[in-house]
């Protein structure tokens, strides 16, 4: 049996509902989640536990955690893995660098700034540095800690006229180039998660289209975005059970490689 | 019988201006020829001073262009180490107006640089801005590419200004003696070769300052009608000098000749503003503190003096910026009732 602790912010919503809709015998799996606002406050404490400190946060914050899990806190003892979700990504902030900048070599589509494979590479293991979760999780010899980002936007962002969504819709007018920049982006993510004793899978490729967006068939219901009409923001950010899916059988497989995909 | 002096303003007189002013008072050193706005483009350039005056300009709210943009993403130290928001785009410091007039013709396809690739340890770097790729490139295509796209944002940034912001920094470089390219730094001190039969110091004199930028403005006005010039000089004393005198003493030569140039050009031509950085900073009545402890450096102090001494003579302030709260608190609910759904059931 493999005891496995699943912690993240909304994002792990997508992998519950689908770790929940199918047995997974040989597995014994928690969830701990919260909201990103709280999920920030949250951090590993002592006793081996991670979540809000009995003291010192306000009783809101307290009760988002509590009414999602019970608890406002959740133990680590005996868990084999750790996968934690969505906390972390730079995948936004790669789609706004390739929507303003080419890359020599990789994608030159008339952008103003001309980057060179070198300085790409630097802004990429920069970002990935800035994505690493608390020193607290790596190197751990007691769990093994997997890294699972935060999806790319879903697609649907494209017919939004919200201003943030312009580099995403830049970028998906002229995709050349973008999905191998995210590559690129995840292999700097994977090398430094390995040096500091984690793993880092990257967002399944099959979720993803040419310009590196979230394909519109794992988006979330109930986003306020209705298919084939414009809208202003709505929420384009959480996906829904076909994708956790996607991302549950990615973690399987590197659980146990032997397993085919259920 | 009356003095010709009689009747000016008392800053006219050293005692009433210098001697009896507080120190670090910077008086009034600085009136505008023409008013500087938010609403025009500006273009910078020069020596590394001039990286203070876009960064000051930048935040308080003028529209500096800069022509090969990063976005907020990129640390800002990896973006600078790289030339990345030092100047209206990615050229690096321009010490001469030698080299500002030779950019601008290469950006026009009127001059081709003598080497224009430099190597060292099997990397290849731009020999006019060797510095902006740490570690280099992998070939000389490379360099030679990265250049042509720059060229094309140079040409863009220049010809569509409204106020073009220089910083004349040295009269001292390095020339190609048989074409006459002058670069940046010295070869060999980044990367290429320094080869005494192709390579030679030169010290540009008045003339041949006030000839070079004065081609350069001529040039530019030919296709931007509208544009005008602020010049500055650099505080900045040599950090060293070829030209066999003691340091202190070619640093009043170079400033003396861009100083003089500056009079001059400001003297022949309506559209060239001067603002006197230079004399601000250098004032004998800051008793040095607007310099660090290597008595070369300006201090933060001393560029915030002279910003001040710019926006207060333009009557200009810094713009506040401001968040979208109620947005921020409209997804972070979006995201509760994400996670709602799937720990209830």
């Amino acid at each position: 049996m493999k005891r496995l602790l699943f912690i993240g912010n909304s994002h792990l919503a997508a992998l519950k509902t689908a770790w929940d809709g199918t047995p997974r015998p040989g597995y014994d799996a928690e969830f701990f989640a919260a909201p990103q606002r709280t999920y920030l406050r949250m951090s590993l404490m002592s006793g081996n536990t991670f979540g809000l400190p009995a003291e010192g946060e306000s009783q809101r914050q307290r009760k988002i955690a509590e009414a999602t899990n019970g608890k406002a806190a959740v133990s680590l003892a005996d868990r084999q893995i750790i996968v934690l979700v969505g906390g972390f990504s730079a995948t936004d902030a790669v789609a706004e660098l390739l929507a303003d900048c080419d890359v020599a070599g990789l994608r030159e589509a008339g952008a103003p700034s001309l980057l060179s494979q070198p300085l790409f590479a630097s802004i990429c293991a920069a970002l990935a540095q800035n994505a690493l979760p608390e020193t607290g999780w790596h190197n751990r010899l007691d769990a093994k800690v997997v890294l699972i980002p935060r999806p790319a936007t879903n697609e649907t962002c494209l017919a939004s006229t919200y201003p943030a969504f312009l580099p995403l819709q830049k970028l998906a007018a002229n995709p050349t180039g973008a999905l191998p920049g995210f590559v690129a982006f995840d292999t700097a993510l994977a090398k430094l998660a390995t040096a500091h004793g984690m793993t880092y899978l990257p967002q399944p490729t099959e979720t993803r289209t040419a310009a590196g967006l979230t394909a519109q068939n794992f988006l979330a219901e109930g986003g306020g975005i209705t298919a084939g009409e414009a809208h202003k923001r709505g929420d384009h950010a959480h996906m829904n059970a076909a994708y956790g899916a996607a991302v549950v059988e990615t973690l399987l497989t590197w659980l146990d490689p032997s397993q085919p995909p259920t | 019988m009356s003095s010709p002096y009689d009747g000016l303003s008392s800053c006219a007189f050293w005692k009433s201006a210098v001697s009896d002013r507080a120190p670090l008072d910077p008086g009034v050193l600085y009136t505008p020829r023409f008013p500087v706005t938010r609403t025009m483009r500006i273009v910078t350039a020069g020596s590394c001073f001039a990286q203070h005056i876009g960064r000051n300009l930048r935040s308080a709210g003028f529209r500096i262009t800069d022509a090969e943009p990063l976005p907020g993403v990129v640390p800002e130290a990896l973006a600078n180490a790289h030339g990345y928001r030092l100047y209206s785009a990615r050229y690096g410091n321009v010490y001469t107006t030698a080299q500002l007039a030779q950019l601008y013709e290469e950006a026009n396809g009127r001059l081709t640089p003598a080497d224009p690739v430099w190597e060292k340890a099997g990397r290849f770097y731009d020999a006019q801005r060797p510095g902006l790729d740490p570690g280099g490139l992998d070939s000389a295509d490379q360099v030679l590419h990265h250049r042509a796209h720059h060229l094309t944002r140079v040409k863009a940034a220049f010809e569509s200004a409204d106020l073009f912001v220089f910083t004349l920094g040295l009269t001292e470089a390095w020339v190609h003696k048989a074409i006459g390219t002058v670069y940046p730094t010295a070869p060999g001190t980044i990367a290429g070769q320094y080869d005494p039969a192709t390579h030679a110091f030169k010290n540009y004199d008045v003339t041949e300052v006030l000839d070079s930028l004065r081609g350069f403005m001529k040039r530019l006005r030919k296709v931007n009608r509208r544009i005008r010039f602020l010049f500055t000089v650099s505080p900045v004393p040599l950090t060293a000098t070829a030209s066999g005198q003691h340091v202190e003493v070619a640093t009043a030569y170079s400033k003396a000749v861009l100083r003089a140039v500056c009079g001059k050009l400001y003297a022949d031509d309506d559209g060239v503003d001067y603002f006197p950085s230079y004399e601000l900073i250098t004032s004998a009545n800051n008793r040095g503190v607007y310099f660090e402890a290597n008595k070369r450096s300006v201090s933060s102090a001393g560029v915030a003096q002279a910003m001040k001494l710019f926006f207060d003579a333009h009557k200009v302030a810094a713009q506040p910026a401001g968040r979208a709260a109620q947005e921020e608190d409209e997804a972070e609910l979006r995201c509760e009732e994400a996670l709602l759904e799937s720990f209830a059931r």
